[in-house]
């Protein structure tokens, strides 16, 4: 995508604290050190676990943001300045079908393209859940209208990291998709690519007395510290969850109660804490159900055509 | 004469946007692709602007971003051995955890 209307490609993403940034193409497949996108001069950050697509949603030949967060949301914000010398407006949420739309289990991942053909850009979400679902645009170019979603790709067989399932036989999609739109096969029909996570858990290990002793301790102590390590995740979720003045949700008052919050986690005691309690867990981990992660991209191709009738 | 207009119309319908055949993993240098902490986040992308085609697979760990080629034909293609991103002359991360 070539953001900056130059002629070479860019490349933009999302972050786990939320900012967006943006690595300017120089050519030749060489690219500059990351700069974070701003609006108003500050860092755009309109949630955690932030993934972006840019876009000329609007029509207007200049590149929008779609931003997608840990929460489900899909912002738009459009760009009221030009590719060159982009000037990002207020954002706001995307509805379809009269509601905004939240994905379920959250972690939205917004990218537009043209899905059946008809000349405009619809909108998809990959989601927490392991979905992928296309909002058709029933609008124009000019005025995008979104109708409700259809699930392209349906939601995870099962959430992946759950302790208490029995070992996974058969490797299946994962969730927390993220998902991209090309003819992958060069049949001039559009696919889908989907990246996934799981964890997966192994049997637990045979444990002699000594293990089964060692494993209650590490416990027990485990408990104890996530019982000190409370009034400071109390602490920071409340700072997070408070009301913003005046009422509106702005990206400052955003960043600023997000940063109150993270301080909370900085203190030297609860660092110290956390410290002993990655020890502790450490040491657990060798009694418990081994995991492993699984980060795999997905195929699904476009059907191919029905047969003509004789 | 209606025999022939039904072939027309049928010869150019696409398949329907919702039938998408099962999913299978993308492998690239005979592995199925799996990034470090999982989180893979893929896209397609002319990374060097002169037609060959890349497949960059965002992940979890270290926020860093693999880049694939692509080779092979275009029905069938096939990808390789992937390099670490590089930006600012290093390999480029994004803050993650």
């Amino acid at each position: 995508m070539d953001l900056d209307g130059d002629g070479i490609g860019d490349i933009i993403t999302g972050c786990w604290p939320g900012e967006l940034y943006f690595f300017k193409g120089k050519g030749k497949g060489e690219f500059a050190a990351p700069v974070k996108l701003q609006r108003d001069g500050k860092d755009i950050n309109l949630g955690s676990a932030s993934t972006v697509f840019a876009a000329d949603w609007r029509g207007t030949g200049r590149l929008d943001l779609l931003v997608g967060n840990i929460g489900g949301d899909i912002h738009l914000i459009p760009n009221d300045g030009s590719n060159a010398k982009p000037v990002y407006g207020t954002p706001r949420k995307l509805q379809a079908g009269g509601q905004p739309i939240v994905a379920p289990h959250g972690d939205s991942q917004p990218l537009l393209a043209d899905w059946d053909g008809d000349g405009l850009l619809d909108l998809l979400v990959a989601c927490g859940d392991g979905s992928v679902v296309w909002y058709r645009n029933i609008g124009s170019k000019t005025d995008p209208q979104l109708a409700k979603g259809v699930a392209l790709v349906k939601a995870a067989p099962q959430p992946n990291y759950d302790e208490s399932a029995p070992p996974v036989k058969d490797i299946k999609p994962g969730m927390r998709a993220k998902a991209c739109v090309v003819d992958w096969n060069g049949d001039g029909h559009l696919d889908l690519l989907v990246g996934d996570f799981g964890m997966s858990f192994g049997e637990k290990p045979k444990l002699s007395e000594q293990d089964k002793k060692a494993e209650k301790e590490a416990s027990a102590k485990a408990q104890e510290l996530q019982t000190k390590m409370q009034p400071f995740f109390d602490a920071y979720n409340a700072k997070r969850l408070e009301t913003p003045v005046k009422g509106d949700d702005t990206d400052e008052a955003r960043r600023e109660r997000e940063k109150k919050a993270q301080d909370v986690l900085q203190q030297k005691e609860f660092q110290d804490l956390q410290k002993e309690q990655m020890k502790v867990l450490q040491t657990l981990s060798k009694y418990q159900r081994p995991y492993t992660y699984q980060g795999y991209v997905w195929l699904y191709l476009r059907k191919p055509p029905a047969s003509a009738a004789r | 004469m209606w025999c022939s207009l039904m072939l027309g119309v049928l010869a150019g319908a696409g398949p329907a946007p919702t039938e998408l055949a099962p999913p299978v993993r993308l492998q690239a240098a005979g592995q199925p692709i799996n990034v470090d902490i999982g989180h893979a986040a893929p896209f397609v992308a002319d990374l060097r602007g002169d037609g060959t085609m890349t497949l960059l697979v965002g992940q979890f760990g270290e926020g860093k971003l693999r880049v694939y080629p692509i080779t092979g034909s275009k029905d069938a293609p096939r990808l390789g051995k992937f390099e670490w991103f590089q930006a600012g002359g290093k390999t480029a991360t994004v803050p993650a955890g």
